[in-house]
């Protein structure tokens, strides 16, 4: 295809990421190196509020039956998140299943 | 070779493109391995970085609790893909089997799945879009910008459009005690999709978080100062409002421009397939290796009469992406129909609003769960005496019953299942402004003779 050679490392985005101290840059910026993801499969949620109880750094109530929650947990609460994710009634916590990944990199370039 | 030959060799060694690295794309690369795919993928993607959720860019983001950049997906699996991102594809060639970038490169395949999605509708006037202040939210930068303006304190936001995602951060700039008006041309919030009934409900909501809630108008113009920033902007009925934040919220435009030429039934509308996920070019007829999925596909449902059906939907995506792998690696006797009943959901003002179905396939709806003036209740949509969709305000656990009720076409209404019963169950004319998502079509031209020679061209794909 005539792509050339991929610079390895492409930075995800320029955002700040927040941590446990607050606000700062942090090195997972870059994409091979990537703390805890989750998604809840919102169509699936009915409200049991499990893991809101279970991971409250995580999931929290928004109102009686609405669930918010932040994609990216620290990983401090990893054995939190997880055990939310199992005791979730309908399974709709999804918990990134990879350690490295297959990185994406960027077209332009070549 | 028999053809299952073919499929076995495809599998080992074939070569799949999939134009559209967002949820939907991932999700189908993900299938693919899992179902032994082990030739070469490529992931084509107009944005940089990795597949990211959506939804949380209207919620959790511009509340301040969760950066924009923290929604990437989680992944089930490797996809081992060679990741094509920071350029659209610009065409599709199907003589060649070819997408070729935006910036003219060529990707050959054996089979390309398209999910290239929806982007967000700008203001009609350029010059008014490019004002400081003036945001729109569909990708994480668009969220971050937004954010940050929101993080400023200012004096008011107006939404312009009062959909979900318009109503989402009215929400949200409620929740911030920020002042916002709405302004929405429909006679209430939600209307287009849910109807005038539970419209009403959602402007009682607006209202009593202290939204400035107009509806029936229209914006003419946002008004900038000298420096270039939006100060002001102007109704239809004469009326102004004062606003440093406006945000366009009137939806999305599907991303198929790029395949204008390709010969494939795409346009304003999305792309047209059969149930298996497999594309239909303008002549009707289905296609072997093109494949379609999410926001950008127009699937016929056969529980909505086979109409072909675009849903921006989150589990939409998700399944079709699963339906569209699965089928481009199996054989004819083995493909899946995609044949789900819709699900949505969306938060804001402190409720769970749900729905299952197409409530824009109804000509009746009555509240058949609980109170609506509790703001705790479900309401199903029926069409010629049958049940066609349900919706529930912080109900979300009935939903299941009905879908069965859809699925088994149980007649229009149905009868309360809990002793909640509401005061009044009698069914209403669902009363839809305007010409909805299932009429919108396509304007062809259809030329030839003979049989062999009969085609269509498309003569208003993209107005």
């Amino acid at each position: 295809m005539g792509n050339g050679p991929f610079p390895l490392r492409q930075p995800v985005s320029r955002f700040a990421r927040r941590s446990s101290a607050g606000f700062r840059v942090r090195s997972s910026q870059y994409l091979r190196e990537v703390g805890m993801r989750i998604v809840v499969d919102l169509s699936r949620c009915e409200g049991y509020a499990q893991c809101a109880f279970l991971a409250p750094d995580a999931f929290r109530m928004h109102g009686e039956e609405a669930l918010m929650y932040d994609p990216s947990p620290d990983d401090a609460r990893r054995d939190q998140v997880l055990r939310a994710a199992a005791a979730c009634p309908v399974q709709a916590i999804l918990v990134d299943q990879l350690e490295g990944r297959d990185a994406p990199v960027e077209a332009s370039g070549s | 070779m028999t053809s299952a030959d073919n499929l076995r060799a495809f599998k080992r060694d074939g070569r799949i493109v999939v134009v559209g690295a967002s949820l939907a794309g991932l999700r189908a690369a993900e299938a693919l391995r899992a179902e032994g795919f082990t030739g070469s993928l490529t992931m084509i993607g107009d944005e940089l970085g990795e597949p990211y959720d959506r939804p949380p860019l209207s919620k959790q983001v511009l509340t301040g609790w969760v950066p924009a950049g923290d929604t990437t997906l989680p992944r089930r699996r490797d996809i081992d893909a060679e990741w094509l991102l920071g350029v659209p594809a610009g065409g599709l060639d199907l003589a060649t089997n070819h997408v070729r970038l935006a910036d003219g490169r060529e990707v050959p395949f054996d089979r390309v799945l398209i999910s290239t999605g929806v982007r967000a509708r700008p203001w009609f006037v350029e010059s008014e879009a490019a004002l400081d202040g003036v945001f729109v939210v569909r990708t994480r930068e668009h969220a971050e910008s937004l954010r940050q303006a929101l993080a400023a304190g200012p004096s008011r936001v107006l939404v312009i459009g009062a959909g979900f995602t318009g109503s989402e951060i009215a929400s949200v700039c409620r929740e911030r005690d920020i002042p916002v008006t709405v302004a929405e041309r429909a006679p209430a919030p939600l209307v287009g999709a849910l109807g005038a009934m539970i419209g009403e409900v959602a402007a009682d909501m607006q209202r009593a978080h202290g939204v400035d809630l107009r509806c029936g108008v229209k914006v003419t113009q946002l008004e900038g100062d000298a420096q270039g920033r939006l100060r002001r902007a102007h109704f239809d009925d004469g009326s102004t409002v004062d606003a440093d934040v406006a945000v366009v919220a009137l939806g999305g435009i599907r991303n198929t421009e790029w395949l204008r030429d390709s010969g494939l039934a795409a346009g304003v509308w999305g792309i047209a397939c059969d149930t298996g996920c497999r594309a239909l070019d303008l002549n009707g007829l289905v296609t072997d290796d093109v494949f379609v999925a999410g926001d950008v596909a127009r699937c016929p449902n056969p529980v909505y009469e086979y109409r072909l059906i675009s849903l921006e939907h989150w589990v939409n995506a998700v399944e079709q992406a699963e339906v569209a792998a699965h089928n481009m690696v199996s054989g004819q006797a083995d493909r899946w129909p995609h044949l789900s009943i819709p699900l949505f959901w969306s938060i804001q003002f402190g409720v769970n609003i749900k729905s299952v179905g197409v409530p824009t396939f109804a000509d009746e709806v009555a509240v058949t769960q609980g109170s609506v003036s509790d703001h705790r209740f479900v309401a199903s949509y029926g069409y010629r005496g049958r049940v066609t969709a349900a919706v529930s305000f912080d109900n979300a656990k009935w939903l299941d019953h009905y879908r069965r009720l859809i699925e088994t076409a149980a007649p229009f209404p149905p009868p309360c299942p809990t002793p909640d019963q509401p005061v009044d169950m009698k069914p209403v004319p669902v009363d839809f402004p305007g010409p909805t998502l299932l009429a919108e079509g396509a304007t062809v031209v259809v030329t030839g003779h003979d049989p062999g020679e009969r085609r269509v061209t498309s003569a208003q794909q993209h107005p």
